[in-house]
Parts: structure tokens; C-alpha cells; sequence
């Protein structure tokens, strides 16, 4: 094919988009038992692109991420962009690993960046309140390394489409 | 790494503790809407495709429906007439000056925040129609929340069951006071230091007790479930379940408290004018005694 994945970058647009469709997924309202399930999308995708193209997407593209929806939506600055760095750099460490892992230990790594992650934004919000539901808030590490092979290959495919 | 993971930290420990991030808040929210109005889609199409697909017959079962229940609350509001004047006659008695009148504004929920963690919703009136913070927001059934922040064209309103969340109540039966306070989960509500000699009971229906300014007096606010005497425990555990859908309702009502006096303007203005009689016989000074 002579076409290198790893080596074109995505264009602005598609990383747009694709931010914007994450960030939409993860805001649709939900029933109030099923909000703790739901995975953090916008992480995911990021995940994703640092897989794929971590000469590209690296630390500080995670960061201003986490950052943009901490703008957006955060209830406290700087929680987001600072769990989106520690999951990113998770991510970062070990990559000569994961370029060789299969799905099943992709899953696993997924949900250990995913279970960094949310203990981060939790201990951020632990600073200034009193958290009631501590376990609840770990659902999400079991959705997103369950849903990580669906949406994998779903980007993958995206992906190969583009270019 | 660590530059990055020192100023996420930085930006933490700032918007935590003070205020200065506040403007940049205000900056960015307005980026937000778009995504609520993407997301809200869905809702909106139910809705409306439940105003326009709907059968001849259903129309005509809903009209009698709402003819009967019209002609229901005409009759209770009707004593409602008679039992306020009543009831202003009393006030009167007792000296009491204020009784509170209420006007209601109707919004609409345009988004719920993402995190599960926080129960705060945004709806779709802002500054533009004299929103205010610390504005109480109710559904059909029963107090929601507080508006936290105004926005040109949108608020957000924080919920009861938000675990930062706290309010004055009153159980209805007896007028025994309480605060309620959430606890970070949509179904239920818990009332902080109950002693367990207080005369509490599963069934007693809580309103707001207009302590603290905030919230207007005699709102449902939930109703007692669940009352755990754990022996070991000083203060029982009171379990309440809101009288608002918290996680359900889609359209809401913004209160304003407006203060109807029962001293008539012609008693003010006369008691004005003693005053400033007396004012000018003592030669303009303020009467000091």
C-alpha cells in the first residue's frame, strides 16, 4: 500500500471532530445509576491517538485536552488536564510494551491508564469536598477496558478510511 | 511531565481555594452550549414527536382529562381564597408584617453535567431574564435546587442532592427543624445530627423552612423513608427521599420571592411623615430616643 499509518498526521479537522464527538457522547444525559458506568470517551480517543501516532500527540496535546474540557465543563480548573498528563505519560513510559500488545493485554493496560486517571480527578475533588460515593467512581474503569477492543477497531477502521 | 503535571496542580490548588479563576469560568462556559444543545437532541425530538404524533382519540381523552382536573383545582382554589385572606387575618393578629407571595418563571433543563460525581444542571434562562444566584429553582412536585452561576442566556442550578449541598427544613407535622443535606446520590437526601428523642417518624413530609434566606418557606422538600437507630451512634440516620424527580424533570420553575406587606401603604405613609414631624421639631435632627 505505501501508505504508513504511523507517519501522516491527522489533519486538524478530523481532530476536532472526532473531540467534539467525543466530548458529545460523553455529555448525553443518562440515568442516574448508569452515569458511574459510562466511560471517559474523550480519555479513550486520546489513548488512541498516543497509541498510534505518539510522535504526534504527545504530553501537551494531552494536557491542552484536558485543559479544553476543564474550560469547558470543569467544576475545578486544571483537574482534568492534570489526570488527562498522568494517564498520558502512563501511556508514553510504556510504549515500546504496548506496540507489541495483543488486545487482551491492550484491555488491561486500558483500564490501569483509565483507573489512574480517575484517581487523580478524584483526589482533585477530594481537596475541597466530602465524596460519599468513592467506589462508584471506579465503575468506569471496567466499561472503558470492555468497550476499548469495539472502539479500537472502530478508530482503526476511521483511520484507515481517511487516508 | 512534571512541568505540566506542577501547573495542572497549580491551577487545582488556585481555583480551589480562591476565586481568581472565576472570570476565566465565566469566559469559557458559553462553549459549552453547543455541546447541550447537540446532546439534548434526542430529548427534544421525543418530545416532540409526543406533541405531534398523537391520535385523535388520545387528544380528546387528555382535553376530558384536563377539563375535569380544571374544573378540580378551580373548586380548591377557591378556598384557597377564602384561606388566604383568612390566614392574612391571623397573621395579622400574631403581628406578623410579610407574607410571601411567589411568581414562578418556566425553563427548561438544557444539559446535566457529565460527571456523576456532581449534580449540577444547566437550564436555559440567564441575566436576561433577571436570573440571580441563590435563585430556588422547584419542579411539580418539589424543591430542586439553587441557581449557582448566571450566564447571559443560560444558569446553572445546583441540585439538593448534591453532596456540597445543604438546606433548612421543617418536618410538616410538628414544625421541628433540620437541615437536609445530599449526599451525592439522585434518590435520596439525609437530615444532618437528628437526635434519636426528636419526634420524627417514616412517612413525616419535610418542607423548607425559610431559615436562611434562601429558600421560601413551605416547599415540599422529601418525604422520611428510612430512620436507622444504630445503638453506638449518637445522632439516627434519616434517610429521605426528595419530593422533586431530581434526575427526571425536563421543565422547571425559577421562584421569585416578592413580599406582599399586610401594612397597607397608607399606614407607611402616615408613620413616615410622624417621623419626619418630629424630625423637623427637633429642629432637623434624627429623633434619638
Amino acid at each position: 500500500m505505501g501508505r504508513c499509518l504511523v507517519n501522516n498526521r491527522l489533519s486538524m479537522t478530523v481532530v476536532v471532530l472526532g473531540l467534539c464527538a467525543a466530548i458529545s457522547i460523553w455529555l448525553i444525559p443518562l440515568r442516574s445509576e448508569l452515569a458511574f458506568w459510562r466511560p471517559p470517551f474523550v480519555l479513550l480517543l486520546v489513548i488512541y491517538w498516543l497509541f498510534r501516532q505518539p510522535q504526534h500527540y504527545g504530553l501537551v496535546f494531552a494536557w491542552l485536552v484536558g485543559l479544553g474540557i476543564d474550560f469547558m465543563f470543569g467544576e475545578i480548573l486544571g483537574q482534568h488536564a492534570l489526570a488527562m498528563s498522568v494517564a498520558a505519560y502512563l501511556v508514553i513510559s510504556q510504549q515500546q510494551r504496548t506496540h507489541y500488545f495483543k488486545m487482551l493485554s491492550q484491555c488491561g493496560f486500558v483500564a490501569i491508564v483509565v483507573l489512574a486517571y480517575e484517581v487523580v480527578l478524584l483526589s482533585s475533588k477530594l481537596l475541597i469536598e466530602d465524596v460519599d460515593t468513592l467506589l462508584p467512581s471506579f465503575y468506569s474503569v471496567l466499561t472503558s477496558a470492555l468497550l476499548w477492543p469495539a472502539l479500537f477497531l472502530l478508530l482503526q477502521k476511521t483511520h484507515r478510511e481517511q487516508w | 511531565m512534571l512541568l505540566l503535571a506542577f501547573a495542572g496542580a497549580l491551577l487545582i490548588l488556585i481555583d480551589s481555594f480562591t476565586t481568581l479563576l472565576k472570570p476565566v469560568h465565566n469566559w469559557f462556559e458559553n462553549t459549552a452550549v453547543p455541546f447541550y444543545w447537540v446532546t439534548s437532541l434526542p430529548a427534544r425530538f421525543k418530545d416532540w414527536a409526543d406533541d405531534s404524533v398523537i391520535s385523535r382519540s388520545e387528544l380528546e381523552a387528555d382535553r376530558k382529562r384536563l377539563t375535569t382536573e380544571l374544573l378540580v383545582y378551580q373548586g380548591q382554589v377557591q378556598r384557597m381564597a377564602e384561606l388566604t385572606v383568612e390566614n392574612m387575618r391571623l397573621r395579622n393578629l400574631l403581628n406578623a408584617t410579610e407574607l410571601l407571595a411567589d411568581n414562578v418563571l418556566v425553563t427548561q433543563l438544557i444539559g446535566v453535567s457529565p460527571d456523576p460525581l456532581t449534580h449540577v444542571i444547566s437550564i436555559n434562562r440567564g441575566a436576561e431574564d433577571k436570573i440571580f444566584v441563590g435563585q430556588p429553582v422547584i419542579d411539580g412536585e418539589g424543591l430542586m435546587g439553587q441557581v449557582i452561576d448566571v450566564f447571559n442566556d443560560h444558569s446553572r442550578v445546583l441540585l439538593i442532592t448534591d453532596s456540597r449541598h445543604a438546606l433548612p427544613v421543617k418536618v410538616a407535622r410538628n414544625g421541628l427543624r433540620a437541615i437536609a443535606e445530599g449526599v451525592g446520590d439522585y434518590r435520596q437526601i439525609a437530615l444532618r445530627d437528628m437526635s434519636p428523642t426528636q419526634d420524627i417518624v417514616v412517612g413525616d413530609t419535610l418542607v423548607s423552612s425559610g431559615l436562611g434566606d434562601r429558600f421560601p418557606e413551605g416547599y415540599p422538600v422529601g418525604t422520611i423513608v428510612d430512620i436507622n437507630k444504630d445503638v453506638g451512634n449518637d445522632f439516627v440516620d434519616v434517610v429521605v427521599e426528595p419530593a422533586a424527580k431530581v434526575d427526571r424533570s425536563r421543565h422547571l420553575l425559577l421562584v421569585f420571592s416578592g413580599e406582599l406587606k399586610l401594612v397597607s401603604d397608607n399606614d407607611l405613609s402616615t408613620e413616615k411623615e410622624l417621623v419626619t414631624d418630629k424630625a423637623s421639631a427637633n429642629g432637623g435632627a434624627v429623633p434619638g430616643e
